[in-house]
């Protein structure tokens, strides 16, 4: 299967399901600003849910990225193409449900069955062509990613085959199968004497009765009767037999191109979809440029450093007037920090700056820009968000209280967790007496220390700094202008 | 020698009772096939040339080369009745030919079994005489014409276009060939094909013997020479070499699961001594401790009652040394260390049945059967097993009735193994074997059988207890209610 999101798609892990991760960090309220589909930004959210952890696998989406947004015409003629393709696709499939529906009432016969090879050699031969097409859309431009080039090559590795007009040549004679007015089949015989073979043969090619004449120098001579073929009449009393086996010897023609036809689109339909992504990516970027937002592709470190430089929450940029009335902050974590903690007054912009982590942690993992000046960050292999909400429900079933609910959250992501993650908490165990939250909480960021998991934490619960031993944690706290230090 | 020699033999005086096989659970362990060949056993002499062949497969290229031998005849056996039931004469002509080139691999087959010791020998001399030798060469050479025959009528062209006609294959590609290979070129994987191979039509059988009448006519008299092969001859080895080959499956079974085998010796006085004999029937039940017991009757103590505690292993002996008697007098290896046989002419064994007769109640069906045993064995070397019988009356009855037996038993100088909860056999003269417990831990069975008069008691409160069924188990049932 060939993917434009993952540059090996058999490899790709699944990632742990985050209902609420998007949610929590407001990424759905911000993109609701620039895509107003909902299916299209739920598939968005799904793919950025599933963050990358190789830096291979993050150049390969950002080089694309980079060519569709770059190269003009690029994006919307492959989408164009694309479109048609999945097209074709969905009538394939709605044509073979219509031909199950026929043959299902158990009386298929010979002329069904040159229906079925009629209908297949036609997406067989519209499924080639496209093929040649995106080989040839893609040939027009300079492109410099590696997955648009791999894509191109795929595509003309099919289209240059030495054999593919030939394919295509049979796909037309194929597509005139049911105007035959009489069939001829080929018959072997096995050494028990069964029937090893029954094989349609082209009737326009077999010549039985002699009636051919023969160009020999200057004359033309008709076949003498020594040369005309010995035939026998057959009356084929046993009808179930011989229609049976010309329904069956038509079939597997039928079935042979359908089964190519369901290769192609295996191999290339994935993409169609993947196209979604890059439509709300590129929109995306499209917004940080009209809006002069500054932004950037962060660099991957490998020894674990996340160094942010003028980074702005997402959803303010989309929901303020005007960028520069969004305060920008900066964050350092060596790769000795195993956590942060942010204190500070309501409203001073903890939240906030919890939020802008995350999501630049995220849209990054997605090989996406971030709105940022410069950017060096660290990759890990899962991200856990747990924002303190509202009660749930009053409803049956459900009769935990906040806390109990806030630590069943807990107890989901401890038990899901694995090493390598990044975990985002936002005023987590504040709905319980202060200094047991904190005990309880000390001990699960320690817990997640001892495991390599990282933290960020946004707490009112200042009991937890005296809980911490020297370089347990950073502790960061909030100034007036939104500025954290 | 003018018929093919037998790879079994038996002049058994008496054949053993199919139910038997049910009764000790021997049925379960073998096919139908090889219990018909055990039914009927076997004079010392046969006896020791099958402990020979056994011997032979324990060599792992012979007992590859007598197992490729079966696989022959299997072929030829299912190509034989597949020729029998040939649809069309098409069919018929191509069946035959593959019918008699298996027959010939059968004729070489047996005749090259020269060092699989003397069961076989004699059956490959008799299919290495010349005269055969000279046959199986005329039926090679008039196959391979047949086969030639037969490829030129084997493939062809139907047209259905106004007239429907068949005609000799022509060069045109069929199209599903042109549509793969030029798919695979490009770079397509191809659905598998499915094989089905359906009967030829009598429609196309007689329009190819129209169409080919010389190649019909002379297959027609290439194997009208052959009329008279009688495949017969090979196939009934087929159960007798299966036979072996099960048996010594089952040897092999037995031993992955800790249990050995030997081949007892041959004794000329009347006696039946086995050292560690196992009770093979468990392994039906893939029982992994199997206990093994040793067995002993002479002339001087030829008949014993069993008693002891219920579930102490009775049934199992009985069952060890009915299945080890049956096995060597098939001349088969026997499970225990060591033996020493007497051939005995006849066994016998009586199980409870169900009461379920048409006009008798249990006891009359008991009796009678139990006579009808006993005549049999009259006048003829017999072991005869008597499990539990006459325990569906009362006790003085069916005391009266156990010594009537035993009485024939011993006027007819049968051996004889007689399991019984009527524990005043201890008074008689015959000897007592006892199932032992250790009450020491609990009354634990050991499932060791030993002569000792035993306890009175057969434990059966042990029993009870374990299902709730004891005393106080069911006085708590009543006062929680």
């Amino acid at each position: 299967m060939i993917s434009l999101l993952y540059n090996n798609p058999s490899g790709q892990c699944l990632s742990i399901k985050q209902s609420r991760l998007i949610y929590h960090l407001s990424i759905d309220r911000s993109f609701a600003k620039i895509c107003s589909d909902i299916n299209k930004t739920k598939y968005f959210f799904s793919v950025l849910s599933a963050p990358l952890t190789k830096k291979e696998a993050i150049e390969y989406r950002k080089e694309i990225l980079i060519d569709f947004n770059e190269i003009d015409g690029l994006f919307a003629e492959f989408c164009s193409l694309y479109k048609r393709f999945d097209e074709l696709r969905e009538l394939q499939r709605s044509a073979k449900k219509n031909n199950y529906r026929i043959n299902s009432s158990n009386e298929s016969s010979a002329k069904e069955a040159g229906n079925n090879i009629q209908t297949n050699a036609i997406a067989l031969k519209k499924a080639l062509l496209f093929i040649k097409g995106f080989g040839e859309l893609l040939s027009k431009y300079e492109l410099r990613s590696k997955g648009l080039l791999k894509f191109k090559e795929e595509c003309k590795k099919i289209s240059e085959n030495e054999n593919y007009d030939q394919l295509i040549k049979l796909c037309s004679k194929y597509e005139y199968l049911s105007t035959l007015t009489s069939l001829a089949f080929r018959l072997v015989i096995d050494e028990n004497g069964r029937m090893d073979e029954y094989s349609f043969i082209d009737p326009n090619k077999l010549d039985l009765f002699g009636n051919e004449e023969k160009p020999r120098g200057f004359f033309r001579f008709k076949k003498s009767e020594e040369n005309k073929i010995k035939t026998e009449p057959l009356i084929p009393i046993e009808h179930d037999f011989y229609n049976n086996s010309a329904t069956d010897a038509l079939s597997d023609i039928a079935k042979t191109l359908e089964f190519i036809v369901n290769q192609i689109f295996e191999i290339f339909s994935e993409v169609g979809t993947e196209l979604t992504f890059y439509e709300i990516a590129l929109d995306y970027i499209r917004t940080l440029k009209d809006k002069n937002i500054p932004c950037c592709f962060p660099k991957i470190s490998e020894d674990g450093t996340v160094n942010v430089k003028e980074l702005k929450d997402l959803y303010l940029l989309m929901t303020k007037n005007s960028p520069s009335d969004v305060v920008s902050n900066d964050l350092e974590m060596s790769d000795k920090t195993s956590g942060i903690v942010v204190f500070g007054n309501n409203g001073s912009g903890k939240t906030v700056f919890l939020r802008s982590i995350a999501t630049m942690q995220l849209l990054s993992q997605a090989g996406l820009p971030i709105p940022a000046k410069e950017a060096e960050i660290s990759l890990f292999s899962h991200i856990f968000t747990q924002f303190s909400e509202a009660e749930k429900e009053f409803c049956e079933g459900n009769d935990a209280g906040r806390f109990e609910q806030e630590v069943r959250e807990m107890a989901e992501i401890v038990e899901n967790i694995k090493d390598g993650s990044l975990v985002f908490l936002n005023e987590t165990f504040q709905s319980t007496a202060y200094s047991e939250g904190a005990e309880g909480l000390y001990w699960l960021l320690k817990y997640f220390s001892q495991r390599g998991i990282r933290w960020i934490l946004v707490s009112h619960l200042t009991q937890i700094k005296d809980l911490f031993s020297d370089g347990e944690a950073v502790i960061l706290k909030t100034a007036p202008g939104y500025k954290i230090i | 020698m003018n018929t093919a020699p037998l790879l079994l033999k038996s002049d058994c005086k008496a054949e053993f009772s199919r139910q038997m096989f049910t009764d000790i659970n021997l049925d379960k362990l073998i096919s139908e096939a090889s219990v018909k060949i055990l039914q009927s056993p076997c004079g010392k002499d046969e006896i020791l040339l099958r402990q020979e062949f056994f011997t032979v497969l324990n060599n792992g290229e012979k007992y590859a080369s007598v197992e490729k031998c079966l696989k022959i005849l299997i072929e030829e056996e299912r190509l034989f009745k597949s020729w029998n039931n040939a649809e069309t004469e098409i069919e018929g002509y191509f069946l035959r030919k593959q019918a008699l080139k298996a027959y010939v691999r059968s004729e070489k087959a047996l005749s090259q079994m020269t060092d699989c010791g003397k069961l076989f020998f004699d059956i490959s001399t008799y299919f290495s005489a010349a005269e055969r030798r000279k046959k199986v060469i005329e039926i090679e050479e008039d196959m391979k014409k047949a086969e030639d025959l037969l490829r030129q009528i084997s493939k062809s062209v139907i047209s259905f276009s106004g007239q429907t006609v068949i005609a000799p294959d022509t060069d045109i590609r069929s199209e599903i060939d042109i549509l793969s290979e030029t798919a695979k070129k490009v770079g397509f994987f191809l659905p598998e094909k499915k094989e089905l191979k359906p009967h030829l039509p009598k429609s196309i059988s007689d329009a190819l013997v129209k169409l080919y009448p010389s190649q019909i006519n002379e297959l027609k008299s290439i194997f009208e020479r052959h009329n008279g092969t009688e495949f017969r001859e090979h196939l009934i080895y087929i159960p007798q070499i299966q036979f072996f080959s099960e048996i010594f499956e089952l040897i092999k079974k037995a031993e992955r699961n800790g249990l050995q085998h030997c081949f007892p010796t041959v004794c000329n006085e009347r006696k039946y001594i086995a050292k560690d004999a196992y009770d093979i029937a468990l392994l039906a039940k893939n029982c992994k401790n199997i206990i093994p017991n040793d067995i002993e009757f002479t002339e001087q103590e030829p008949f014993c009652f069993l008693i002891g505690a219920n579930g102490g292993g009775k049934t199992t002996y009985l069952r060890t040394v009915v299945i080890n008697l049956i096995l060597f007098l098939s001349g088969c290896p026997i499970f225990a260390k060591e033996a020493k046989i007497f051939p005995f002419e006849f066994a016998a064994v009586h199980f409870p049945k169900d009461e379920r007769f048409d006009e008798s109640g249990r006891l009359d069906e008991e009796l009678k059967r139990a006579n009808e045993i006993v005549k049999a064995a009259e006048n003829i070397d017999s072991f005869l097993f008597f499990n539990e019988t006459f325990s569906g009356t009362d006790e003085k009855r069916g005391l009266d009735l156990l010594k009537e037996i035993c009485e024939k038993i011993n006027k007819n100088k049968n051996f004889g193994l007689y399991v019984t909860h009527f524990h005043q056999v201890t008074e008689l003269d015959s000897p007592i074997l006892s199932a032992q417990i250790d009450e020491s831990d609990e009354n634990k069975r050991t499932y060791k059988i030993k002569k000792s008069k035993g306890s009175a008691s057969s434990y059966a409160l042990d029993i009870l207890k374990k299902y709730g069924l004891d005393k106080e188990s069911l006085r708590e049932r009543i006062e929680k209610k």
